[in-house]
């Protein structure tokens, strides 16, 4: 009863001129975002966290949370008309969306993937509310030692999800947690790796590392690439068949159980959602022959899972400080520019803001409905800009976004940096997901294991004895086992 | 870097950098710190790691299809890009004019072969420019004068 006051004080504070002005025009941000091949969930939060920054808290996680929300929606609609995922969350939806297209329904494919969409996020939201407090409550629990498993644990399972290659994400998930380390460190004062250099004590900074590692790495990849044409350029009715929904009700139920749960993972995000949901949805369906030729069931799986991952990943980053996207690190680390502390003594502090951001999501999925209703036609004018034309203007937003949280130019130089690296790292097949995990967790796994020491007198028994930790490290280890096994099955 | 056997050698290289890094950093004994809490502890240990999976990669050997560059198509714009970010922003010249210049030498660059193909060049540098003029006052205006963000 507490909460659903709370939540209704929310929703009141919320329903006012200037939020509802600041969520449709955040959210139609976003899904620009998300239709433009190249541009990301993670690097539309970092831009919009820069331009933010002067703004009210409330306001300004509440565009920061519409942005998200729209640009995983807007990536739909290049995925069915373009066959290109807008964001990699989307890629799954290429299959059955484009097939659709191809068939002349361009129309009734995007208006699944708005349903899809919708009701992924709604029932995500309703996760948020139910499991946000819950968690935050046992975490209360947990010590040094929990959150030193946590952090690994979350780099580690990154590391195996994302790409193809556990190794690779693995190591990025290490030299993430080594940058991490880069500066003042927290327990004693000290300068580690600076040598001497004033700008590197203070670290490197999480938003522009993320704006290179997702921004001028993907304009360097997309000037790499050939660009495609829009196949479809007239659509048919938009407006979602309401059958459609009572039809697949399993697999929407399905795929939003999938979304959300796949989306608490520490760091594994909305594409691996929409994979696992379309998977699940696949195997289920007795019209699997028809999955990737255009099934209506297949793309509302993949657009319901993607969408109710984002209310997933954020229910770990405000109950344990611990995201679970790479979208939801930076919306965590706009919270913490803004005065907030998630973890768990969130809902102790703040309980308040935890339905705060319920509402804000709950707001951007009526947002995305709308426009995903009455915005059709004119947002598919945006696919149509040549992208020679977008990124130069895209590169000097993210030279603006790496300055201007600190006014430091050497933040602009980091920026470089990461995302030239960024760009040779992907082209080897190296992901950026567990890199930028390891960049949030670093400091949290560093404090965690010494504290840990501290308090244990040097043992290291407490790590491997209590029992949620040795849960944890027992996934740690039966995962890199599983590897193992698999690489040497392989030969 | 072709295979599993250079980038596994690269890995061992940084970890093992690292891990010497970590380890002839100050303990902070004199400050009576105890040896588990020394600020390299953590590096160390992942150090270790980098190490341990650069020997995997190099006993996996693997040799992939990598997907090659095309460089030449990569230079160009990337010189451009960090002629701007570390070279024009920040010194002195207002930021709408840098991005002005910067955005119409980029749309420039990218439709230079299309354009001239089609006999374009004039049409190309009328769109370049405006493009990039719009683009610098618009940035300059939203961030400094509507969102009160200061810009390098």
């Amino acid at each position: 009863m507490e909460g659903l006051a709370a939540l209704g004080r929310s929703i009141g504070a919320f329903a006012a001129f200037w939020p509802i002005v600041y969520t449709l025009g955040a959210t139609l941000v976003g899904i620009l975002i998300g239709c433009m091949p190249g541009l990301s969930a993670t690097l539309g939060i970092a831009l919009m966290t820069t331009l933010t920054i002067k703004m009210a808290p409330n306001d300004a996680i509440l565009i920061l949370i519409c942005v998200y929300v729209g640009a995983i929606y807007g990536g739909s609609r290049t995925a069915i008309l373009l066959n290109i995922p807008g964001t990699a969350a989307n890629a799954a939806a290429c299959l059955d969306g484009f097939a659709l297209a191809q068939k002349g329904q361009a129309g009734r494919a995007m208006g699944i993937a708005t349903t899809g969409s919708v009701v992924g996020s709604l029932f995500g939201v309703v996760c948020l509310a139910l499991f946000t407090p819950s968690l935050g409550e046992v975490a209360l629990s947990f010590g040094a030692f929990e959150f030193f498993w946590l952090g690994v644990f979350g780099v580690m399972m990154t590391g195996s999800l994302t790409g193809d290659d556990a190794l690779k994400g693995w190591i990025m998930g290490f030299v993430g947690l080594f940058a991490a380390q880069i500066g003042q460190e927290g327990i004693h004062a000290f300068n580690r790796f600076t040598f001497g250099s004033n700008d590197l004590a203070g670290g490197i900074s999480l938003i522009p590392a993320l704006i290179g590692a997702f921004g001028f790495a993907e304009i360097l990849m997309v000037l790499t690439a050939p660009q495609a044409k829009p196949v479809v350029n007239s659509v048919d009715s938009v407006l979602p068949r309401i059958q459609d929904v009572f039809r697949y009700w399993k697999t929407v139920l399905r795929s939003g159980v999938i979304g959300v749960y796949v989306g608490i993972l520490p760091g594994v995000g909305e594409d691996m959602a929409a994979w696992s949901s379309y998977a699940a949805a696949k195997r289920a369906s007795p019209e699997r022959e028809q999955f990737g030729k255009g099934s209506v069931e297949g793309l509302i799986a993949a657009e319901t899972g993607d969408n109710a991952s984002i209310p997933g990943g954020i229910i770990p980053a405000l109950a344990l400080a611990i995201p679970g996207s790479a979208p939801a690190a930076v919306l965590m680390a706009a919270m913490i520019i803004h005065g907030v502390q998630p973890g768990p003594m969130l809902m102790v502090n703040q309980p308040q803001f935890v339905y705060d951001v319920v509402t804000m999501t709950l707001f951007a999925t009526l947002a995305i409905l709308f426009f995903g209703l009455f915005m059709v036609r004119p947002l598919l004018k945006i696919i149509q800009v040549p992208r020679s034309i977008i990124m130069p203007i895209i590169f000097v937003l993210c030279t603006v976004g790496s300055y201007s949280i600190a006014s430091r130019l050497f933040d602009v130089w980091i920026m470089l940096a990461v995302g030239l690296a960024g760009f040779v790292l992907r082209k080897l097949g190296y992901p950026m997901a567990p890199f930028v995990l390891g960049l949030v967790l670093g400091d949290i796994v560093d404090k965690s294991l010494r504290r840990g020491l501290v308090l244990s007198d040097g043992s290291l028994a407490p790590f491997f004895t209590r029992p949620i930790s040795a849960l944890l490290c027992a996934v740690v280890l039966f995962t890199v086992f599983m590897y193992a096994r698999k690489a040497w099955r392989k030969g | 870097m072709k295979s599993d056997t250079v980038q596994g050698a690269f890995w061992i290289a940084v970890g093992a950098a690292i891990f010497y890094a970590s380890w002839s950093m100050d303990r902070l004994v004199n400050l009576g710190v105890k040896p588990f809490s020394a600020p390299g502890l953590l590096p160390g240990i992942l150090g270790i790691f980098i190490v341990l999976l650069g020997v995997a990669m190099l006993v996996r050997g693997r040799k992939e299809l990598l997907e090659t560059v095309e460089w030449r198509r990569v230079l160009l714009p990337l010189g451009i890009c960090l002629g701007f970010a570390a070279g024009l922003v920040g010194h002195g010249l207002p930021f709408w004019l840098a991005a002005w210049v910067f955005v119409a030498v980029m749309i420039w660059t990218l439709q230079y072969r299309e354009r001239k193909a089609k006999g374009e060049l004039r049409r190309l540098g009328a769109v370049a420019v405006s493009v990039g003029l719009g683009a610098g006052l618009a940035i300059a205006l939203v961030f400094q004068e509507l969102f009160l963000i200061r810009l390098p």
